[in-house]
């Protein structure tokens, strides 16, 4: 037992006032010195079995708690979260609402002093070195991006020197790039002895980092395995809406069974032998026939920028030019802080330029007040959540109607909510549905105003497949009423299976411009933009497959066609 | 200046933002900053009393343009001095003007009145200037000094943490309903139709507010919980480490000699 | 939760959920606070008649969670957000409104037993901001006719601030009670109802269906209104008379009402205090 970090044995778990237990019978047991992730789809229970680990289950949220965890040989139930934070650091998903001082140094310091320990200091400043964020010290927690607050939250874990760090979905809000180095911090922690458990759905992530999987899904623990062996069990991940890494799908489809490979450096050396040959272009990636005429939105010599506090005037984009035609599916791609989202807050007229000219459909977006826009360009929210203002999804799409006094709302409206299939989630409040359902009802919300532009700003951030695949089918039906859509994001997978115009930002200014195909391929780029292409691309590149492929089974196409002696082989 | 463009600079809550937030948060280094919180509740304190001891306006005059300096000094907002200043004088004139109705002198009324309102002008000018020169964080520790418990001098350092968050969250949430709601087509008579739609937006901007907050709010707590927070409140260690670096220092000594002076020369000339 | 604001428990008994109703109410308030300070004002005169405060915000909140914490987390908005950090502090006045909302607002959450009846739930409102505003006109009254010297002998000046302080009581009546107050709470109370508390974790207050106010009239929370409210008076005559250091010289004043008349309330208050605060400190 001495090497046992965590012993969850036959938990079962109830949120007061709900019928359904949130955790049903569930067992786990993490050794010291593991580094395993928890895998499940939105809402399988995988946040609340990682609260019992530091007692906030039972011990901060009363419910029906059966069954008992031991954390460091210490019974939960008689300890108090406090006690059991000292062994057991939580990193929430909601991290930002964790941070509860004014600045960086005070929250370092918070626990530390909590806990009465006389070296609060040098935990602090040690901790800020650690992470290399010594610089921030003294900021304020609200100037900082939403990746340095994640960092602040993992140091002020940190500072308490736990023996066990859990982090829910450390990956969810950054850019791949600095997914990825969160993810190799986590690793260095793990070496230097931490037990540590991140709660993940991006499959690649546990693939390149974790030693063991466990999945949980339906309130229980389903099983626990090395991350290879686990991974390979395709068919159960996807049955509990857990997409497996595009290595392991392409793997399946040319590989009838075996040992598939789950990490990028197993597909290469698996693969690499293949002989190569030219294969033929899909054609729905190609750029449609553009009428390169009339631009629909058009940005021309574009300054930009807000005012800081500390820094006083800070420029997003300069001297910025763009022209945007009706029927393109444009991608704006881009790391965090590129300027995504305020190039998406321009179009709408909510900011405007401090120079240069932004017209839509050929008006000033200076002339007339952002309610006018409105009539012609839907946003649909980062957070889907931010979009409900009335009590009931129905509501929520007749408002805007409403407010115009239009003509026969009713029915306008109900062919809105027949369209996206939302009659079952139409008397719901729209903050209580899944985030899944909350993004189709968004897109409604944007729908019924008919616009002929619609504006997407992250719309997979933080889903699981099954929500994922919802919105893709929710941008495909957008299209078919919309002339033009536009979708910022970091996600590229995504990109690659949609996108015919992608536009790459970097620091505010337009890096690359062109088709899928012009783009994707050039991986240094996309790296210097703190992108990376989908696995695919990527694995195209390193065995030289050009031109590249953009989506698994393209990749799975062309390697079986290349490769008849692989199914000989197997 | 167009309607449009008129409605809005007026609506341009990220200017007024930046106000509110330079009022809150650029205060590291002014006078107030730097001195031992308890040493300035304490200067705080004399000052509540000071202003009652004399009928003499020469002296009161002397006392309001000291605590007006100190107020220049630690960049307390122009727009509270000036919204105080408005209020002083409207005060002392209405009463002056209701005296007249109810048959009284204008003159003697306002007389009664001008030294009453000097004092307390005084001391508002006094905790503008302590409580927007001074840090939060010092705020909370004075107030923990003096055995007010910790939940309430966190709530002061929270709500620090808070305020440009719930800020900005407010602002893009009257930004979803602008994008959702049809603004009036003409201002109107005294722009009646536009302060109409701007207060409704600003009211009905509350709803989506209140649940945020509440989400906000729980898990705030749980994180409290694994900080150690709790454990805080009954640890004594915990309350001297947080109280521990509070030393009164040289500034301290020569801030409270110097003000002495500054007092004793404004009342002597006329005792 | 129903439970909590029931003459069994005690009421400063300051658990997890207290902490998340506090802050809860605490950042809302305090918002509220701080955007109707910046919010345009359309001053007719000097006389306030502007946007008042949205008070329809904290008052439905308290009646949500209808504990005194959640009463006390109001006034606390105010001062962390509005006076402190937007660096409006009104002294020890802060004192007089920490005591009075706090406690005007519990005692009509504790009248409020049945959340389905809208008229009970319009007068819990009145009651809760009529009160607070009367005790206040009462304070102000007080404090100027401690603080100016010789105001009786000024003919027409009393009778003036009476009536500016009864005009800026109806006033406010029908600005902040019934158009930032009733109405828009009546509006909000059931759209609030049962769907916020479980998403803090906590049972609805379901009251009792058709039960009368009287019913929930609480003795220990008129109580304490009617100790707030010499105590806040305390806490504004101490502030608008240097601790009653120059009634001392005032010997009409003196004859008048008497020393212990100050003195008292300001010990009242800080006994009340220190039990209070010694209190809050041990039931963590």
């Amino acid at each position: 037992m001495a090497n046992t970090a965590i012993d969850v044995s036959d938990v079962t778990f109830r949120y007061p006032g709900v019928d359904d237990p949130i955790l049903e019978n569930a067992d786990l047991r993490i050794e010291r010195g593991e580094f395993i992730a928890i895998l499940g789809g939105n809402g399988s229970g995988k946040t609340t079995l990682c609260k019992t680990f530091n007692g906030l289950v039972p011990n901060f949220f009363e419910g029906d708690f059966d069954g008992r965890v031991r954390v460091a040989g210490q019974n939960t139930r008689d300890a108090s979260v406090a006690d059991l934070s000292r062994d057991v650091g939580y990193v929430f998903q909601e991290f930002e609402n964790q941070l509860v001082t004014p600045t960086v140094y005070d929250e370092m310091t918070f626990g530390p002093v909590n806990y009465g320990q006389d070296d609060y200091r040098e935990r602090a400043l040690n901790t800020l070195s650690q992470l290399d964020i010594e610089t921030v010290d003294g900021r304020f927690i609200w100037e900082l991006s939403g990746g340095q607050q994640h960092l602040v939250a993992l140091g002020a874990a940190l500072t308490m020197d736990p023996d066990i760090l859990v982090v829910d979905e450390p990956a969810a809000q950054l850019d791949p790039v600095r997914a990825h180095k969160t993810y190799e911090r986590l690793q260095t922690l793990n070496e230097n002895g931490i037990t540590i458990v991140t709660i993940e759905h991006h499959t690649e992530f546990i693939a390149e980092y974790c030693d063991t999987v466990a999945l949980v899904a339906d309130g229980t623990v389903k099983w626990k395995r090395p991350t290879h062996e686990g991974l390979n069990r395709i068919e159960e991940l996807r049955e509990h809406r857990i997409q497996p890494p595009q290595v392991t799908q392409v793997a399946r489809k040319i590989e009838k069974g075996g040992s598939l490979p789950t990490t990028y450096a197993d597909a290469i050396n698996r693969y690499r032998s293949f002989e190569h040959e030219t294969g033929q272009i899909d054609d729905h990636e190609i750029a449609r026939e553009q009428s390169r005429d009339e631009p629909i939105i058009s940005f021309r010599h574009v300054d930009h920028g807000y005012t800081t506090l500390r820094d006083g005037d800070v420029q997003v984009l300069e001297d910025f030019s763009l022209d945007l035609f009706p029927d393109e599916r444009i991608a704006l791609v881009g790391a965090n802080g590129a300027g995504k989202s305020t190039l998406l807050r321009l179009i709408t007229g909510i900011e405007k330029p401090n120079a240069g000219r932004i017209t839509i459909n050929e008006t000033d977006t200076e002339d007339v007040l952002p309610e006018k826009l409105a009539a012609d360009i839907t946003y649909v929210d980062q957070n889907p959540e931010d979009m409900f203002i009335q009590d009931s999804v129905r509501g929520d799409i007749s408002y805007y109607l409403r407010e115009r006094d239009a003509a026969d709302v009713e029915e306008r409206v109900d062919e809105v909510i027949e369209f996206l299939d939302l009659e079952q989630l139409q008397d719901r409040d729209g903050r209580l549905l899944s985030v899944g359902e909350q993004r189709r009802a968004s897109l409604g919300i944007g729908l019924a105003t008919d616009p002929s532009i619609v504006l997407f700003d992250e719309p997979t951030g933080s889903l699981d497949l099954a929500s994922r695949r919802e919105v893709e089918q929710t941008i495909n039906r957008a299209e078919n009423r919309v002339e033009t859509v536009i979708i910022a994001t970091h996600d590229l997978e995504l990109v690659a299976e949609w996108a015919t115009r992608v536009i790459v930002l970097n620091d505010g200014a337009v890096e690359t411009d062109g088709t899928l195909r012009d783009v994707f391929p050039n991986l240094d780029l996309l790296e210097r933009c703190n992108l990376r292409a989908p696995q695919v691309v990527r694995l195209s590149d390193d065995l030289d497959i050009s031109p590249p492929a953009m989506t698994v089974s393209e990749l799975a196409d062309r390697l079986s066609r290349r490769s008849p002696e692989l199914k000989g082989v197997n | 200046m167009s309607y449009q463009e008129e409605f809005r600079n007026a609506l341009s809550i990220e200017s007024l933002k930046q106000d509110l937030l330079r009022t809150a948060y650029d205060n590291e280094g002014t006078i107030f900053n730097r001195l031992d919180p308890r040493v300035l509740l304490t200067w705080y304190a004399a000052f509540l009393v000071i202003p009652w001891l004399f009928y003499d306006m020469r002296i009161l005059g002397g006392l309001l343009t000291f605590v007006s300096v100190l107020a220049v000094v630690s960049r307390v907002s122009k727009y509270l001095i000036a919204l105080l200043a408005f209020g002083v004088i409207t005060n002392v004139l209405l009463y002056a003007f209701v005296t007249v109705l109810m048959g009284g002198s204008f003159v003697q009324s306002a007389m009664a009145l001008v030294p009453y309102t000097t004092k307390l002008t005084i001391i508002s000018v006094t905790s503008i200037a302590v409580f927007s020169g001074m840090s939060p964080k010092n705020i909370s520790r004075a107030f923990m000094s003096i055995g007010i418990p910790r939940q309430f001098t966190f709530a002061i350092s929270y709500g620090y943490r808070m305020l440009p968050v719930l800020i900005e969250e407010y602002h893009e949430t009257v930004n979803v309903y602008r994008l959702r709601s049809r603004a009036p087509e003409s201002p109107g008579r005294f722009k009646w139709r536009y302060y109409v739609y701007l207060i409704r937006l600003s009211i009905r901007a509350f709803y989506p507010m209140i649940f945020d907050v509440a989400k906000r709010s729980r898990v705030t707590v749980e994180a409290l919980e694994t900080r150690g927070f709790s454990h805080s409140l009954e640890n004594d260690k915990s309350r001297e480490l947080q109280l521990g670096d509070l030393r009164v220092g040289q500034f301290d000594v020569l801030f409270m000699g110097g003000s002495l002076i500054v007092i004793v020369g404004i009342i002597l000339p006329f005792v | 939760m129903s439970e909590m604001a029931t003459e069994n428990t005690s009421w400063f008994s300051f658990g997890q959920r207290d902490m998340t109703v506090f802050i809860f109410v605490m950042s809302l308030s305090g918002l509220q606070y701080a955007i109707t300070e910046v919010l345009p004002e359309f001053d007719v005169g000097p006389l306030e008649l502007g946007v008042g405060d949205f008070i329809f915000i904290p008052i439905v909140l308290v009646l949500l969670f209808r504990t005194f914490w959640a009463a006390l987390a109001v006034p606390m908005g105010e001062v962390v957000f509005e006076d402190i950090l937007l660096g409006d502090f009104n002294g020890l006045g802060v004192m007089e409104d920490l005591l009075l909302v706090s406690t005007c607002f519990f005692f009509a959450a504790l009248l409020f037993q049945d959340p389905k009846n809208r008229r009970q739930l319009a007068a819990v409102v009145l009651i809760a901001e009529g009160l607070n505003e009367f005790i206040a006109m009462f304070v102000d009254i007080g404090k100027v006719y401690i603080g100016v010297e010789e105001l009786e002998a000024v003919p027409g000046l009393p009778e003036s601030i009476l009536v500016l302080e009864g005009v800026d009581f109806i006033t406010q009546m029908v600005i902040t009670g019934i158009i930032f107050g009733v109405i828009p709470a009546l509006y909000l109370y059931p759209k609030l109802h049962g769907k916020i508390e479980p998403l803090m974790g906590m049972e609805p207050y379901n009251g009792t269906r058709g039960a009368s106010m009287l019913r929930g009239f609480s003795w220990k929370a008129a109580l304490s209104v009617l100790i707030a409210f010499p105590l806040a008076f305390g806490f504004a005559a101490a502030e608008e008379s240097g601790f009653g250091l120059n009634i001392v010289w005032e010997p009409e004043f003196l004859d008048a009402y008497g020393e212990t008349f100050i003195a008292a309330p300001i010990i009242v208050a800080a006994l009340v205090a220190v039990v209070l605060w010694q209190r809050a400190k041990h039931s963590t």
